[in-house]
């Protein structure tokens, strides 16, 4: 296996994205290293750093870049591929059919076709034209219709997760459905949004749902018949297991929540895989699990062949705020205090920013991500925040700051600046506590921040080596968003205004923006099709496609 | 409190410390709820209260000796708690629940339901399921008694430290606000200074004479002066509504036009950083108090 991984893994770098031969195909091996000619997975290569080696696109030439085409999403729920396991009459659980598209989802680009999915839909997209190849439906059971985070592809076969928590395999050449089943269940509140990962022969899914204290898992299955591999918990089974003296009793820890709806990252070479997990459960309203809650708000390394656990870095002990840690586990590597390792970097949603090593979760760095920040009393010899017991929720309310520092969209790293780009907010909020029973359910409490919370939002470019801002852009709007920075060294994200903006990703200049008819709520992709370099953003229902005027 | 607060935009317009507010809440969890959220079929179930009344009888007499009087079970009672039950959240109208109070469970050590009829167990499902909708969906929760704080130092840190009494006026502006407005909005109006606006269900941008409004002043090339309420503002244009109610745009090169924003609500922000919790506690128990 590892001899096998090995040479597939140096013959990704000379290989183009599509196999020879096959006509939709994609290799899984070709995941590891960045994409050229497409992007053939959520965060187009394994890393996670949403870093394009394409330099087609620069700061020079940027104002000659222009629209290709628009893409607006079919919303039908009817055509000639529909799934699903709703039955006419059935109640809905927990939320029903959208009653529209909007993409959240990073496109897959392969062998010149775009693979995206939304809520409830999945389509196939011409990348040179923007026409519509297919769209598949499906009727959903219920779940929260949030947002679907995207597509995953091994050879010719498409994997996509539903709000009702179903995994679809959909033939890539026509879209008609392989097979679904079901990975979590939707009547006790789960809801699925995160776009699949395929490693080696394997499909990686997470799951979400944090209303009602149900526990979360990563899970593996097998492409082609959906054959469940394995599962990790994200919170111990039992009393004894690791992590299980940080819970007061089995049933706590067994409806600890710690969502996984962050799509992981992995290292080929360590054969690593690194989790991003959410907030414990009951939300606000802790009195029923005292202790720190692992694995919940951590970081995780699993083993890819196994799913079992290598190690583990909390990053919020004890979360009371609601603030899930599945922001990307960004893999970096570089110098760190003259030497060089493999490392691992968040920007984390509770306001701090961390570097890891990646191979063994030693670490390194941690620094505030936020000017403001009340909810923890500092940093503890491990690098984790020390949470402030009085900023829990309260009957009568507490004020916590920085809110929801950033969030899912993904921030990029450039290796030629050195520099992790990431859209961030920070604000107070007064969080309540309104379940005051010792056996509390569900969010127990609430954050409330009327008027905005004196909220103020920066595009940052923060130096890994020392955890400090290297520059700032305030936004008048928004705060996390996609970003893609490329080596042409530019900077692709968006100003929360709705404008798609091209930045110096040297200093953060505005070099170009386009006025789209809604906010980009996904994060911006890059490939070559014939010679010429495109970047795809996502704005309410539509794709826009960008090349340089010729 | 709205001390005004002037800020003149960098060269290249970033430093906007006491710019409008973004109009909507926190971005929330689970993903990005907000911008872009499709809420689709309304979640909030609702439930015949007749019928809950009933299970709640039945519940009392029936239930709630082992699964406690919340049905959420604890050391005390030997019975599991119902509002996690996989079971209660797969059931669907009482049907699954029904099976298993009078068939599958007496085998299992559940007592035998014979005697309920079938529409008691409709009731009790009713009542479980309402159970579990407020304990699982946010909008349902009720915020408890939040005047706990000493109205006296309030009025102190309102005259005080606060400064409040610099814009506001327990005879003027804030007469009578205890009888017209619940606590927690007082609360809330405290710490931010509006409501928010232009957020999920919001009416939309401010009106004219909203005097919480940001305002701002745009200085053309030819030296004439605008200013109006800002509705937009980015790297790249600016908006404003002007004092005829019509709404003027510019496109912004650098710092062509010149911009100054003006946030009246900005003693309200400049505070968040400096109170404590007893504080406006204090502050909310004195203004409850203005009846």
């Amino acid at each position: 296996m590892k001899l096998h991984r090995t040479v597939l893994f140096l013959a990704a770098a000379v290989l183009p994205v599509a196999l020879s031969g096959q006509v939709q195909g994609l290799d899984p091996i070709l995941l590891g290293k960045p994409a050229v000619d497409g992007w053939p997975t959520y965060h187009g290569d394994y890393s996670g750093r949403r870093y394009s080696t394409l330099n087609q696109i620069t700061t020079s030439n940027i104002k000659s870049l222009s629209l290709a085409w628009i893409y607006r999403a079919n919303p039908s729920l009817d055509g000639p591929n529909v799934g699903g396991e709703y039955k006419s009459g059935d109640p809905y659980y927990w939320g029903g059919p959208p009653d529209g598209v909007t993409f959240k989802a990073t496109p897959l680009m392969v062998n010149g076709i775009i693979y995206i999915s939304a809520p409830d839909h999945a389509y196939a997209v011409d990348a040179r034209t923007g026409r519509e190849i297919w769209h598949y439906a499906w009727r959903t059971r219920g779940g929260i219709h949030i947002g679907n985070r995207g597509m995953a592809m091994y050879g010719s076969w498409l994997f996509f997760e539903t709000p009702d928590c179903y995994l679809v395999s959909l033939d890539a050449a026509t879209g008609k459905e392989r097979w679904h089943k079901e990975i979590a269940d939707v009547r006790q509140q789960y809801f699925c949004t995160p776009a699949p990962i395929i490693i080696g022969k394997q499909v990686i899914t997470g799951i979400g749902g944090d209303s009602l204290d149900v526990q979360g898992y990563l899970e593996s299955y097998e492409p082609e018949s959906g054959t469940l591999l394995w599962r990790w918990y994200t919170t111990p089974q039992n009393k004894g297991e690791a992590g299980s003296e940080t819970w007061p009793n089995q049933y706590a820890m067994t409806h600890g929540g710690g969502m996984t709806w962050q799509p992981p990252t992995y290292d080929p070479e360590l054969n690593l895989i690194y989790v991003s997990t959410g907030n414990p459960n009951p939300v606000f309203a802790p009195q029923s699990r005292k202790g720190d809650n692992l694995f919940t708000c951590s970081i995780v390394a699993l083993n890819a062949d196994t799913g079992k656990m290598v190690w583990y870095f909390q990053t919020s002990p004890h979360d009371t705020h609601d603030w899930d840690s599945t922001e990307v586990n960004v893999l970096v590597d570089g110098e760190f205090n003259g030497a060089r390792r493999k490392m691992l970097v968040q920007a984390s949603r509770n306001g701090y920013f961390f570097v890891l090593d990646r191979a063994n979760g030693q670490h390194l760095l941690t620094a505030p991500l936020t000017d403001f920040l009340n909810w923890s009393l500092g940093v503890n010899a491990k690098g984790q925040p020390i949470p402030n017991p009085a900023k829990d929720a309260t009957i009568d309310g507490v004020l916590v700051s920085p809110g929801s520092s950033t969030n899912w969209p993904p921030p990029s790293f450039s290796p030629q600046t050195g520099l992790l780009y990431v859209g961030t907010q920070q604000s107070y909020a007064l969080h309540y506590l309104t379940d005051v029973d010792e056996r509390p359910e569900g969010y127990g409490g609430g954050a409330v921040a009327p008027g905005g919370g004196g909220r103020e939002s920066f595009l940052k470019a923060i130096d890994y080596k020392t955890g400090r801002v290297k520059w700032r852009r305030a936004l008048t709007q928004g705060g996390a968003m996609g970003l893609l920075s490329t080596a042409g060294g530019v900077l692709f994200g968006s100003d929360g205004s709705g404008n798609f903006v091209a930045y110096d990703a040297a200093n953060g200049n505005p070099l170009w923006h386009a006025g789209l008819h809604a906010n980009p709520a996904n994060g911006p992709s890059t490939f070559m099709l014939d010679g010429r370099q495109f970047v795809v953003v996502g704005a309410g229902d539509s794709l826009y496609a960008f090349t340089l005027a010729r | 409190m709205s001390r005004l607060i002037v800020v003149a935009l960098g060269l290249l317009g970033v430093v906007i410390t006491s710019a409008q507010q973004p109009p909507s809440t926190s971005q929330g969890g689970r993903g990005g709820r907000g911008a872009g959220e499709n809420p689709g079929v309304a979640r909030l179930r609702v439930f015949d209260q007749a019928a809950v009344d009933r299970g709640k009888i039945v519940f009392g007499a029936r239930c709630a000796s082992c699964h406690s009087p919340s049905g959420r079970g604890g050391a005390a009672f030997s019975g599991p708690d119902l509002i996690r039950s996989v079971l209660v959240l797969q059931d669907a109208n009482g049907k699954e629940i029904g099976q298993y109070l009078k068939i599958g469970g007496p085998g299992k050590g559940h007592p035998d339901f014979h005697d309920v009829t079938d529409a008691q167990i409709a009731d009790l499902a009713t009542l479980l399921h309402r159970d579990v909708t407020y304990a699982a969906e946010r909008a349902n929760y009720q915020v408890l008694n939040i005047v706990t704080g000493d109205p006296k130092a309030g009025e102190a840190y309102f005259n005080g430290a606060g400064g409040c009494n610099t814009c506001h006026s327990a005879t003027g502006d804030l007469r009578g606000i205890g009888a017209r407005l619940a606590p927690a909005a007082i609360q809330g109006l405290i710490v931010s200074g509006s409501a928010g606006r232009g957020g999920r269900g919001a009416p939309g941008p401010p009106a004219t004479n909203d005097r919480g409004a940001t305002r701002a002043t745009i200085t053309l090339p030819s030296g004439e002066t605008v200013t109006g309420i800002l509705l937009r503002l980015t790297d790249f244009d600016v908006t404003i509504r002007d004092a005829s109610g019509a709404s003027r745009s510019w496109l912004r090169d650098g710092n062509s036009p010149k911009i100054t924003v003006t946030n009246p609500l900005q003693g309200h922000i400049d505070l968040l950083a400096k109170y404590t919790d007893a504080d406006i506690h204090n502050l909310t128990a004195y203004v409850v108090s203005l009846k």
